[in-house]
This record gives C-alpha cells, structure tokens and sequence, in this order.
C-alpha cells in the first residue's frame, strides 16, 4: 500500500464534496457570513486577467468547517477566484463527512481546517495549502488572536485581506504553472 | 499527502545535515550546491525575520544531489537553518532506491519529483509540503518554454535566486508562526 493519500482516494473525496452553492445551502446557520465575506473581496484587474487565462483543468478540494472562522474568510476567496477561472473546478467537503480526507491531512497533530488540496485533471495530488496564509499569520501574530480560531464575521482589516488573497492567488498560480509545464500533461494535449 | 509523525520520523532519523549531503556529491554537483549557498547569504531584514523565530522545529528535505531546483531551494534552508540560533534541525534525504517508498508517498501530479521539503513541529508533527518548484521558478520556466503564452503578469525578479531564497523564508516564517501560536504547543511551553 503506498504511503498518502491516491487519486483514487481524492476522486472519491471530490465527488462526494459540494459546489459553493450546495455548501451554503447545507449550512443555512452559517451561510450570510460566508456570503458577507464573497461580498467583501475583489480581484484586482492583473489577477483576473491572469486567472481567466488558465489552460489546465483543476479540481480544487477544500477541508473545511461551515463554523469555522478561519474558513469563513479563507474559503469565499477560493471561490473568489474559481468564479474568475472557467478551467478550476472547486468543492467543498466538510472535516468530518466520511469521504472526508482530513486523516491524511493533518497539521501540527491536528485536523486543522481550512486544508486545500489542488489537483491534476486526473486528480493526481499536486499541493496541499493550509491552514492559514502567511500574510494572515503574520496578521494574527501581530494581534495576538492567538489561541482560538476567529469567530465568524470578524472582519480583517483591507490590506491584510488584499495580501491573503494574493496568497491564494499565488498558489492557484503556481500549481496552474506547474500542470501548464507538466511533461506528462503537454504530451496529452499536444502543447 | 503531508503523511504522519509515525512515518517521517524514520526517514528523518536516516537523513544528514547539509554539509554531509553535499559532501557525498559528486565534485561537479558539489560546486552547484556551493555555488548557490555562496548567492543566499541572509541580508539585515531576513536575518531579522528569522531573529523572531522561536518555535524549534525539523525540516526534512528529499532531495536529488544532481537537481538544480534542489541546490537551489536547499542551500536556501541551509542559510536560515544556520541563522536560527539551533531551532531548526535541517536534514537530507537523496531520492534513490533506499526512498522511493518515501517518494512514492510524496509523488506530485503523479511524478517522483523533487525537492519536496516537509515542515516538521519539534515532535516531529508535519505541518506543511513544499515541493517541487517555487512559483518564481515556474514562472521563469514558463516565459522561457512558452514566450508570450506563459500568461504571467509580472516582472521577471532581478534577482531568481535570491527570489527563492525569499520564497523558502517566507514558507519557514509561515511555519513558525503556526507553531507559535498553537494552542497545542503554547499549553506546552506555556507561552
């Protein structure tokens, strides 16, 4: 048995997670804060631009908590960005759903959440990005949020958001590249 | 895909300081792994940056003595290692036959590729994937292979090697600040 988690494994994962719009619909106690913080993010002009140009399919699977503060801010600019890309398919699967991969995702000894897992169009494992952003952490640092995660709709303040968005962004960027450059992916589309 | 305490812990225990690693290249290999820590030399602010780590914790990077990407990003851990008043237990794994179950659990977009650098807590608890490539790096390599299709929207960094070095800092620094603010590990140093 190979150590990891397997496309196999993921594929399962993704069919049985949500579409942004199911998953809000599944949390109906939580859903106006996921919606105030979709609301509260933009893109800028370069990072749309980039975004629309992706070549590559990608399922994108993100581990996450309806509750939860840290995904309530974080999850909405995954979306932000799926929305500006035609070729990122995104879902949601809750930590503790049984299909849920969270037992191979593991950080720091516990089942932290939001973990986002980016994958090939075949659902090979690229990159897994969590729980939190450097940007954010160096945020929270700063404010001694410490201990706890954040309760859901305490805002960030706008350049702390604008700098985790382009954290995301990067790392949208950079496994885009990765599967744009990908021997075993040019050889399969002839590019 | 981050794997487990329970399975990095014997591939750590295998592995060797920086120095070691380089020193069982072969001499042609060697001069490029020298070469590119003689360019990471951490500047006032890095130095600063790492000067508020206080969290130790194991890094672990597979690596291919031969791989440029893998002189490049380990000669950049190696600096801040080495900068981190003893925090940071920085070691090296070849990827050959001896690894490949390792390398079998860490494959990216179904490939054995290196460098994959795991983030370890002081137990051992894995707390983040770097690997293969940095984003600089990919987007490098797309305006080389692809021209004015790369869709990268940014300038080229004056300087690629120090961009990496920055970029290894950044994910160190993000680690850190995972691990210091853990609730897990501040009850246990009580901090």
């Amino acid at each position: 048995m190979p150590l990891g988690l397997r496309a196999t494994d993921l594929e399962q994962a993704f069919a049985a997670a949500m579409s942004w719009s199911e998953y809000l619909a599944s949390a109906p106690d939580h859903a106006d804060a996921w919606k105030r913080s979709y609301d509260g993010i933009d893109l800028t002009t370069a990072q749309e631009a980039m975004l629309r140009n992706f070549t590559r399919d990608m399922p994108v699977l993100i581990v996450s908590g309806s509750w939860c503060g840290d995904c309530v801010r974080q999850g909405p600019i995954a979306q932000i960005i799926m929305d500006a890309a035609p070729s990122i398919d995104l879902r949601f699967i809750d930590r503790d759903h049984a299909m849920s991969p969270i037992d191979h995702l593991q950080i720091n000894a516990g089942a932290r959440v939001p973990v986002t897992v980016f994958m090939a169009e075949d659902f090979q494992p690229v990159s897994v990005f969590g729980d939190r952003t450097l940007h954010y952490y160096r945020h929270m640092a700063a404010e001694r949020i410490g201990a706890a995660c954040p309760l859901p709709g305490a805002g960030l303040p706008a350049d702390v958001l604008a700098a985790t968005v382009q954290d995301w962004v990067d790392e949208f960027e950079r496994v885009h590249l990765l599967l744009r450059l990908s021997g075993r992916l040019r050889q399969r589309h002839e590019d | 895909m981050l794997l487990t305490k329970d399975i990095l812990a014997p591939w750590f225990d295998k592995a060797v300081p920086f120095d070691a690693f380089v020193a069982g290249a072969e001499t042609m290999h060697q001069s490029t792994w020298q070469d590119r820590y003689g360019l990471l030399e951490l500047d006032a602010a890095q130095l600063e940056t790492v000067g508020r780590f206080e969290r130790s914790m194991r890094i672990l990077c597979l690596s291919g003595r031969w791989c440029g990407d893998c002189a490049l990003q380990g000669a950049a851990f190696a600096r801040v290692a080495e900068a981190a008043n003893g925090l940071i237990d920085l070691r090296f794994l070849e990827r050959d036959d001896d690894t490949a179950e390792l390398a079998v659990g860490a494959m990216i977009n179904a490939g054995t590729r290196v460098p994959v650098t795991w983030l370890m807590a002081e137990d051992g608890a894995p707390a983040a994937r770097m690997g293969d490539r940095t984003l600089s790096r990919y987007r490098s390599m797309a305006r080389k292979m692809l021209g004015d299709d790369a869709n990268v929207h940014c300038a080229p960094p004056t300087d690629p090697v120090r961009a990496v070095g920055l970029e290894v800092l950044d994910e160190i620094e993000r680690v850190q600040w995972l691990l210091r603010l853990s609730p897990r590990l501040r009850q246990l140093h009580g901090d």
